[in-house]
């Protein structure tokens, strides 16, 4: 029984989570879903299994270009 | 202009920037401090894993636990705070390197440290590797030439050798070290300093000796210095080792130094008990020998069928008060394949370098010599051994027979010999000319006074007017009769012109 935590900007809508939940217990089983709203992470969807994460917030992809912007300027 | 180069890789990137979904194993921070952190989560990190601490700091796991894992942080990391996110990168603790990495100063994760560029995309070496098992590698037989007469006549160096430099501070260890980095500038030899908890400024002034000798075409140096965590002190050495790997896998020689692994312990003891990890003799924990004998046992010559390339280690060890039973120095000297015993004593009377001829070992011994210094050198070991217990006798009376004075002024001859500026290599075939001189009794009739300026004008009379010596010892590897014969000539038409150097008759 895995402990799983979905983090959104904005609050899901029971479809987009019912797919999303589905999708999960397919990999992982029958898992204990908690759903958090954070607005920090700008848009996109974090999916935590355990210590494993699905990153894919919009916060994380600006830090990547940001990341790569500032190496490339350094050269 | 840059600015218009820089805007137009700014749009290459934007549509270049990687839109993958990102899978990593996170943790959260439940302790830091003294560089330690503690972590929850992360549960299927690897030992050896590097962590991402956000801001671009990396960490490095050493501690598996069931309920925390025990991440030692490579950099201040100072925004780290409980709670914080830390996430695992996948990639084991490797370093960048590239054939343009000769040259440059980089720390232990392969940023360059030196001002320039970064260095350009290579190979990933693993900075923890398995040593080259015993049927890659090949007996040592080809001379590491140190430039120093006192090593390379009676304890020669191989390439593929290790051999630990060992003495009190102020002995001139690191000298020995540095000369030796010096004499490779024709020997096809890349060389690696590593500095681990040295001074900055120390580092500076080798990093500026070496860049005036024009040495640093063949020389990388990582650095780890006093003031860097000691966690980045930890790595030097392998990722020193890391470099050097890189380089015998495309069939090189290397020299790689490490000054010093005294301060590499003292950094590992450091973590382990940051990290709670037992501590056993003088507070070491208990794997500080396989420290050192998994960093030693990666300098080897491997046999042609692995490239045929050797790593040759010249560690250098700190003692304290000459005690060389100590913990850490008896197990480098179990690894090690010999050892230069450098003394106070011997550099407080003014013999320099001070190394103590009858404590050093080289365990390869004249199997990395060419057959030229054999022949002069063969006998010299036992001389000198015979010289220094005559010398005892010798204080406390002055009525000697005409034998025993004769040894003693011979032996005094060949010590002085063996004394040399530890920023003045000697060729081999020029160390071949002098120890000759010496040995067969050339300098018997020089007062001892002018030893000094005689070896130096007889290298510069050799220079100019016998230099075929020089070459046909080069050439040949050897003395020829025919050679023994000019040498004799030369030797004693120079003490001919130096009349006002020899004892009255």
């Amino acid at each position: 029984m895995s402990k799983v935590t979905i983090t959104t900007a904005v609050k899901l809508s029971t479809a987009q989570l019912k797919k999303l939940s589905t999708a999960i217990e397919e990999k992982y089983g029958k898992s204990d879903i908690q759903t958090v709203v954070d607005t920090n992470i700008l848009g996109g969807v974090i999916v935590t299994v355990g210590s494993h994460q699905f990153d894919n917030s919009y916060r994380s992809r600006v830090e990547a270009i940001k990341q790569q912007v500032s190496t490339a300027l350094a050269e | 202009m840059k600015k218009n180069a820089s805007t137009f890789n700014i749009s290459e990137l934007l549509e270049k920037a990687s839109t993958a979904v990102s899978e990593t194993e996170i943790g959260h921070i439940t302790s830091f401090g003294d560089g330690v952190i503690q972590a929850d989560g992360l549960d299927n990190v690897r030992m050896g894993e590097l962590i991402d601490l956000g801001e671009g700091e990396l960490g490095l796991t050493l501690n598996l636990n069931p309920d925390k894992v025990g991440i030692v942080a490579l950099t201040r990391a100072a925004h780290l705070k409980p709670g914080s996110v830390v996430r695992s990168t996948g990639r084991i603790l490797s370093i960048n390197v590239s054939d343009d990495i000769i040259g440059r100063v980089v720390d232990p994760t392969g940023q360059a440290i030196d001002g320039g560029p970064a260095i350009p995309q290579g190979k990933m070496m693993l900075l923890e590797r398995i040593a080259p098992g015993v049927m890659s590698r090949q007996s040592v037989s080809v001379p590491l030439q140190t430039g120093i007469k006192a090593i390379d006549a009676m304890i020669p160096i191989g390439r593929g050798q290790r051999e630990l430099i060992i003495g009190d501070r102020g002995t001139g260890k690191s000298a020995i070290a540095i000369g030796t980095i010096l004499n490779q500038a024709d020997q096809n030899v890349i060389c690696i300093y590593v500095g681990i908890g040295q001074k900055q400024s120390t580092l500076a002034q080798t990093k500026q000796i070496l860049e005036e000798r024009g040495a640093m075409s063949y020389t990388t140096i990582v650095n780890a210095s006093a003031s860097d965590p000691a966690s980045m002190q930890f790595l030097a050495p392998y990722a020193g080792i890391a470099i050097a790997e890189y380089f015998l896998d495309q069939g090189k020689d290397v020299l790689i130094i490490y000054d010093d692994l005294t301060k590499h312990a003292q950094a590992y003891r450091e973590i382990s008990l940051l990290l709670r990890r037992p501590s056993g003799r003088e507070a070491y924990p208990g794997d500080v020998f396989y420290l050192h004998s998994r960093l030693l046992e990666r300098a080897a010559r491997l046999n042609k069928n692995y490239g045929g390339g050797s790593i040759t280690a010249l560690p250098v060890i700190e003692t304290q008060g000459n005690d060389v039973s100590a913990f850490v120095p008896t197990n480098v000297i179990s690894i090690t394949d010999g050892q230069i015993y450098l003394e106070t004593d011997l550099f407080n009377a003014g013999m320099k370098p001070a190394i103590n001829v009858g404590l050093s070992v080289s365990r390869v011994g004249s199997a990395a010599q060419i057959k030229a210094m054999k022949q002069v050198a063969g006998t010299m070991k036992l001389d000198l051994a015979q010289f220094r217990e005559l010398q005892a006798f010798a204080q406390f009376s002055s009525d000697l027979d005409d034998r025993t004075k004769a040894q003693l002024d011979r032996g005094t001859r060949v010590n002085a010999v063996l004394k040399q500026g530890w920023d003045t290599p000697l060729k081999v075939e020029e160390q071949v000319v002098v120890i000759y001189a010496a040995v067969n009794g050339y300098l018997d009739p020089v007062q001892e006074k002018f030893l000094g300026d005689w070896e130096r004008e007889y290298l510069e009379y050799i220079k100019d007017q016998a230099s075929e010596i020089l070459t046909s010892i080069r050439a040949e590897q050897k003395i020829t009769d025919d050679t023994i014969e000019k040498l004799k000539q030369a030797i004693e038409a120079f003490n001919r012109r130096h009349s006002e150097w020899m004892l009255e008759a």
